[in-house]
């Protein structure tokens, strides 16, 4: 699977191309009356220690779907089909529930999109995120309500000993996000998975939990999967960055090389319909076309249809990844090229 | 030639087509395929209106018809004879009979009371949310007095004290439930009347029964007619229970309930006088129950 | 919030004082009773003694005054039939009627909410479907054919359970089976729509995600949710039961203030029917009023716009 740099035998803590998670061919299927739909298609992620991995695409792209269920958290007319998810030298998708409840929520923590709802409406704040230290860690009552109080106060949240008490509908839209962040960081995991963390904030709250989140990133020194849909989170806090589109991963790449020279057509596409505040644009020039949805997912290339430099290789067959370094891959026959 | 192929595509498919037949792709359009409890429902309604509208045409004997040679006789599946195939009862009457009669009259009673329990409900609620203030506060505590006295014990002492007949037990029975329709028109309106379409209207100068009767009410009568079906099966088993507490329909008359409290008295001797009427009836309320709740999810989701 | 319940306090006494009235006057809408009462023929000065005795010699209005009169200071009017208060007639029969109410409340809301939430967790499955159309039947079923029922099978076939009366443990069984089955199936209905509503929200994703084991998802996640909608459901069944012991308690001849009530209204003993109704009406009403005290210590959203108001 990696061509990844040889791991060097005497330090295996200091080994950077050891990879915190690793998704393998991961397939997800969803039931429903009018038939199945495949919508996550044979997705690998690789998620390195420490480092932040910004997951791109559109919604309906399987990019949140492929997070779920790696941690096992599929509604019920969701399936895995096939795929390895290795964490910690186990596949999550292979050991039994009680061992996952055990590492969820532990090691492996996760952020959703909507806070005000995805907080229980009658439990208080504190006892939320006391359950969470409850449910891995071994404290006793007053301890536990004192850390609980201290990560209030570390989320950024004024007058943690009152909001303590408070109730989810007492808080604002970025406070219940910070809460969030708080119940997840909670047993100091080292795996954060936020999905599109503030689509629902407003735009100057936006900014605030993304930069609380790569605060939070270096001082517990985590590793975190940022979904997203918005390119310009992405370049604000990823190291990493993979791109999907219609159920699949596209193209993969360090932020800066992404930004700089996008390989895949349809990234291409993206980071052309982005406002610009270095040069001039007319108009912005978005992707002709809308993504297929999972009925019309097709073999080969799923892009190819709004794609201008489409050919014939483009159908039929499911484009293979190029290898262009150990970080940086492409599923694309024709790469855009930057020759001239 | 190229054509062929195609040609005997389209009429094989159109053979499969010709084979679902029409029953069968009229049930899907009206989302009723496989829902197989639901067509056994209504195929019961049809025959209990059929036998409520037509039945007396069917009637052996006339239903008070008594023959005290012939008292307690079993039906014809308990060994009894064709003469009475239902048996008979206490009286010799003929239990088919009887029970031609009093689903006639328990269906009258029970689609009546339905009737006018939605009527006066809807009406009020509209008036309420028309008015808004004070008058919204006395239909609001009504509802409040209704909702605090069971039904079936108001029903009771009405018709003992204020007297029995046909019309009172009818309008008795007609109120239950006249609340829920008030409570669901009141909100209804209310909210459409915030409707931009009514404001429209209504700066348009049309009168206000006009949009009441154009706009507003083409619109929340679905939900009402589905809240009626709901009800219907908690009217017909009120006049049953009234009936067979021997406050509902008197002698001569008979209902479903009242030839069940005769026959109560018979359970061991006469088993069949009491369990038929019974039967009819729980049928008659699960079917109703199960096609409401067709209704209600197919119409209206929002209604709970 | 102290001043929402008062409000409320206030609201439910209005409401208790509308149906003293129009019982009152509804009962009297008849004419005078004593003609129901004696036989025909008997002499009017025999009757007038009864009036002056009854009280119901006066004006509609001014027995209408001495009545509520009477109930603030405890006196509820004596029986037309045996000349013994009221109060004393129905407070006799009332031990059954709680028994066999208390009985039947307990055991069908504990059964209710567990079927709920079972055919809810196991959504589409036999035992959901299984669940859901008994339910169905179970309130499409008219309570006294599935007495009669009941008492066919148990009582008259397999002898098993006396037929009627209340002397010991097994006169309950049935009665209470009949009035439970049809309030735990509605009850479970609404659990489980409530619940299927709840375990579709984004915040039981989040306990899944904090690593809590299934149990504890349901019992602390879960629940509390659901209850908020299904305890209210439950409060309004309360007037359900009471008008079907009055039923039930006829049919088994269960001798409770049920039972007395539907004597007393055969013979048109207006003491015993008002005093009845009253207490009925009293019983609903203060259920409800703790179920809207309920309601707000159990959802945090409600108190706080309570104490704003």
């Amino acid at each position: 699977m990696s061509k990844a740099a040889p791991i060097s035998n005497g330090a295996p803590e200091l080994a950077v191309e050891q990879y915190l998670l690793e998704v393998r061919g991961l397939s997800v299927v969803f039931d429903t009356p009018d038939g199945s739909y495949q919508v996550v298609d044979n997705v690998d992620l690789k998620v390195r220690a420490g480092r932040t991995l910004g997951l791109v695409g559109e919604s309906g792209s399987g990019k949140s779907v492929t997070c779920l269920a790696a941690l096992g958290l599929l509604a019920e007319s969701g399936r895995v089909t096939s795929g390895e998810v290795w964490f910690n030298g186990q596949d999550l998708l292979k050991i039994d529930g009680a061992k996952l409840s055990k590492l969820r929520g532990c090691e492996i923590a996760m952020v959703f999109q909507d806070p005000m709802v995805s907080l229980n409406p009658v439990r208080t704040i504190g006892w939320q995120i006391s359950e969470s230290l409850c449910l891995h860690q071994n404290l006793s009552g007053g301890a536990e309500r004192r850390r609980a109080i201290e990560l209030l106060d570390l989320v950024g949240i004024p007058e943690p000993q009152i909001r303590f008490n408070e109730y989810p509908h007492q808080f604002s839209g970025g406070m219940s996000q910070r809460a969030m962040i708080a119940m997840a960081i909670a047993c100091q995991p080292k795996l954060l998975i936020a999905d599109e963390p503030t689509t629902a904030l407003d735009v100057t709250i936006q900014a605030q939990i993304l930069e609380l989140l790569s605060d939070l990133k270096k001082e517990l020194n985590m590793a975190l999967i940022l979904i997203t849909h918005d390119l310009g989170v992405i370049a604000e806090v990823a190291d990493d960055v993979a791109v999907m589109y219609a159920g699949r991963v596209v193209e993969e790449a360090p932020v800066v090389e992404l930004f700089d020279a996008p390989l895949h057509h349809y990234t291409l596409g993206l980071l052309n319909s982005l406002p610009r505040v270095d040069r001039r644009v007319e108009h912005l020039n978005a992707i002709e076309g809308t993504a297929p949805p999972p009925h019309e997912f097709v073999e080969g290339c799923r892009f190819a249809e709004r794609c201008e430099q489409s050919h014939d290789a483009c159908y039929g067959v499911r484009p293979k990844f190029l290898q262009l370094a150990s970080t940086r891959r492409v599923a694309c026959t024709q790469p855009v090229s930057y020759d001239e | 030639m190229a054509t062929e192929p195609s040609d005997i595509e389209s009429l094989r498919l159109a053979k499969v087509r010709a084979a679902r037949g029409p029953i069968a792709r009229r049930l899907t359009a009206w989302g009723l395929a496989g829902e197989w409890l639901v067509l056994i429902a209504m195929t019961y309604i049809g025959i209990i209106l059929f036998l409520a509208l037509f039945g007396f045409l069917l009637q052996p004997y006339p239903h008070t018809q008594t023959d005290l040679w012939n008292q307690l006789q079993p039906p014809v599946f308990m060994g009894g004879s064709w003469d009475n195939i239902l048996g008979t009862d206490d009286l010799g009457r003929d239990v088919l009979s009887r029970l031609l009669f009093g689903l006639r009259l328990s269906v009258l009673i029970g689609v009546i009371g339905t009737a006018i329990g939605a009527v006066l409900g809807s009406f009020l609620g509209i008036i309420a949310a028309h008015f808004r203030g004070w008058v919204e506060e006395i239909l609001m505590m009504l509802v409040d007095v209704q909702v605090s006295l069971p039904f079936i014990i108001f029903a009771l002492a009405v018709l003992a004290f204020v007297g029995n007949n046909l019309t009172i037990l009818i309008i008795v029975v007609g109120i239950d439930g006249w609340e829920r329709y008030a409570r669901l028109a009141r909100s209804m309106v209310l909210s459409a009347n915030q409707q931009d379409y009514v404001l429209a209207v209504r700066s348009l100068g049309l009168g206000n029964f006009q949009i009441y009767r154009r706009h507003v009410l083409p619109n929340i009568l679905g939900t009402l007619v589905v809240q009626a079906t709901i009800n219907l099966p908690g009217v017909i088993l009120l006049e049953s229970t009234l009936s067979f507490l021997g406050l509902g329909v008197q002698a001569p008359l008979t209902s479903l309930g009242q030839i069940l409290g005769v026959g109560r008295d018979y359970l061991i001797l006469a088993p069949w006088i009491a369990v038929l009427p019974g039967m009819v009836i729980f049928f008659l309320a699960l079917s109703i129950s199960i096609v409401g709740d067709w209704l209600r999810d197919r119409l209206d989701p929002t209604l709970k | 919030m102290t001043r929402y319940i008062l409000i409320k306090i206030l609201r439910s006494l209005f409401t208790l004082w509308i149906v003293v009235t129009a019982v009152f006057f509804v009962l009297r809408a008849s004419g005078d009773p004593l003609y129901s009462i004696f036989s025909l023929g008997t002499p009017e000065a025999t009757l007038d003694v009864f009036r002056v005795k009854w009280g119901i010699d006066k004006s509609m209005w001014q027995q209408y005054l001495i009545y509520v009169g009477d109930i603030f200071r405890g006196d509820f009017g004596t029986s037309f039939f045996d000349g013994r208060e009221a109060w004393d007639i129905v407070m006799e029969r009332l031990p059954k009627t709680l028994l066999l109410g208390g009985t039947t409340f307990s055991v069908s809301v504990v059964a209710g909410v567990m079927l709920g939430a079972i055919a809810a967790l196991k959504r589409g499955t036999f035992w959901d479907r299984g669940i859901m159309t008994a339910a169905v039947a179970s309130f499409s079923m008219p309570s006294y054919f599935l007495a009669l029922l009941l008492i066919l099978l148990f009582s008259l076939q397999l002898r098993w359970l006396p037929t009627a009366g209340a002397s010991t443990w097994q006169h309950l069984i049935l009665p209470a089976t009949t009035l439970g089955l049809t309030l735990a199936g509605s009850i479970a209905r609404f659990t489980r729509s409530a619940m299927l509503e709840v375990l579709r929200q984004p915040y039981m994703r989040t306990a899944r995600a904090k690593g809590a084991p299934y149990w504890r998802q349901i019992a602390w996640h879960a629940l509390p949710n659901a209850a908020i909608p299904t305890i209210t459901v439950i409060g309004f069944q309360l007037g359900w039961l009471i008008g079907g012991s009055v039923v039930i308690e006829t049919v088994f001849a269960w001798p409770g203030a049920g039972r007395l009530f539907i004597v007393a209204v055969g013979v048109r003993d207006f003491a015993v029917v008002q005093l009845f109704i009253l207490m009925v009406a009293s019983t609903v009403i203060l259920a409800n009023l703790l179920v809207d005290i309920l309601y707000g210590v159990l959802d945090p959203r409600i108190s706080v716009t309570g104490s704003k108001s």
